[in-house]
């Protein structure tokens, strides 16, 4: 069983059929096993090269931001611990960052700064909801 | 002398400085319902000038007291946002508090709140003694403390010319000991006066605090830390209980990271991931960064930070560094429940 989101993106993209397939089969493999997982680009696009699909990060990308536009994914901002122990705080938009921040994974105080803020995505509510309806895809 | 309404006010801002505006609106709802007044009778949410108003109506209604409000403000300031530290009562500390020396060292609490007691800045040190249920005893000290911070809108960085200007900043803080002979445990609370873990600070603040106490509190002699340290895989192992967003261990070979990739406590818990195997006892921790859930509501979780804290004295301390301001009951609850995990594991 495929997802919504997925057809959509395979009916406007028929020359990418192998690439969005391989990206479907990936994140409900992700989600199924974590449902809050984060969706991310840089592991995708390595995922799909291991299956021998040929994608580059671009397009990769592109698909992201497509799946975000049909509502499967949620854009999302993560605020890494500079220590590097991981997300120290999350937002939908930049706005909602404050200049600075008691970090729960470390225990300090650090102030924003771009290098430490990293653009990714969540599943929505909808997907997460298909992804667990549908039988797992081999 | 100064007024009802001004020591109130007092009171209302200390509450809002520690964040606890819900602690005073649960206060007046529940002074409210106790005194079977009408729901309109005075608020019981909104700003801190609608609050103020609140209480001030209230207790013209014989609803509230300053007594009743301050009772609120001394829980809040003395249960988290501290760096604790966990002692055991050696023979020595059995016996001294068989003696009155402690109470007798040391000024009771003023029975009525007095506005030195809750001033922003207080201008001396003051150190109290009380008496508490089960005959838990607790010093406390009242104090202004100071920190140096970098000031950042003073502080620049330019094309050719850079600079950092550090400030001094004051505010007032609450340290104490907390003693229970009969179960022969001890705590220091540090208030962790910056918005941040800062060890350097706490101990200093902790050595300053014992110095300060050193007359008949020998926290050498009659403390010896808890090691809570020798419990740490046993809370590790607790994963029903306790909750993980991180963790950091180390073998003889390698010291591994592990973190979900969700703030706070919305990830998955690293334990439950494949990788993860540091439960074991090949690792061992200096500290751990855990969530306790709370038992009758188990999505509630109480954040601390662990540690085995080395100042240069034979043992080393155990310190639990507690951010969020909680309840006495739920801080007292996960102080027990780390103690327990160290006993476990003795």
């Amino acid at each position: 069983m495929s997802l919504s989101a997925f057809d959509n993106l395979r009916a406007t993209h028929p020359d990418r059929l192998d690439a969005i397939t391989a990206i479907e089969r990936h994140i409900t493999r992700t989600l199924r096993r974590d449902p809050h997982a984060v969706i991310d680009d840089a592991i995708l696009w390595q995922q799909i090269r291991e299956d021998r699909v040929r994608a580059d990060l671009e397009l990769t990308r592109r698909l992201l931001v497509e799946l975000e536009t049909l509502h499967a994914l949620q854009r999302r901002l993560f605020w890494l611990c500079p220590i590097g122990l991981g997300t120290a705080f999350e937002a939908a938009d930049a706005d909602e960052f404050p200049t600075e921040i008691e970090c729960e994974r470390c225990g300090r105080e650090h102030a924003l700064r771009a290098a430490d803020v990293e653009v990714k995505f969540t599943p929505s509510e909808a997907l997460l909801r298909e992804v667990h309806g549908a039988p797992p895809q081999q | 002398m100064p007024t009802n309404q001004e020591l109130l006010n007092l009171l209302v801002r200390r509450l809002a400085e520690a964040r606890a505006k819900s602690r005073l609106e649960e206060l007046l709802r529940q002074s409210r319902d106790e005194q079977a007044l009408p729901r309109r009778a005075f608020r019981t949410s909104g700003t801190l000038e609608a609050l103020t108003g609140a209480v001030q109506l209230a207790a013209e209604k014989g609803a509230l007291t300053v007594e009743m409000l301050a009772r609120v403000v001394d829980e809040v300031e003395e249960n988290g946002a501290q760096h604790i530290y966990l002692f055991d009562l050696t023979d020595e500390g059995v016996e001294l508090m068989r003696s009155d020396s402690l109470l007798e060292a040391f000024p009771d609490l003023p029975a009525r709140p007095t506005p030195a007691m809750y001033a922003e800045l207080p201008a001396t040190t003051r150190t109290y003694v009380s008496q508490r249920e089960n005959g838990i005893v607790v010093v406390k000290q009242i104090f202004k403390a100071s920190y140096w911070e970098k000031d950042e809108d003073k502080s620049y960085e330019h094309a050719n010319e850079r600079a950092t200007v550090t400030v001094r900043r004051e505010r007032r803080a609450i340290n104490l000991v907390k003693i229970n002979p009969g179960l022969r445990q001890a705590e220091i609370r540090v208030d962790r006066v910056r918005g941040q873990q800062d060890d350097v600070l706490a101990r200093d603040l902790l050595m300053q605090f014992r110095e300060s106490l050193e007359d008949v509190l020998d926290i050498d002699k009659h403390f010896t830390p808890t090691p809570i340290w020798d419990g740490f895989r046993r809370i590790v192992a607790d994963v029903e209980g306790t909750y993980m967003s991180t963790d950091s261990a180390q073998d003889p070979s390698v010291v591994v990271h592990i973190s979900n990739r969700r703030e706070s406590d919305r990830g998955a818990d690293v334990r439950t991931h494949d990788s993860y195997q540091y439960d074991s006892a090949d690792y061992t921790r200096n500290s751990l960064n855990i969530y306790w859930r709370k038992p009758h509501d188990p999505e509630q979780k109480i954040h601390t930070i662990l540690s085995r804290v080395d100042y240069g004295d034979a043992t080393p301390y155990a310190k639990v560094y507690v951010a969020a301001r909680l309840t006495a009951d739920d801080l007292s609850h996960v102080l027990e429940r780390i103690r327990q995990s160290a006993r476990d594991a003795s």
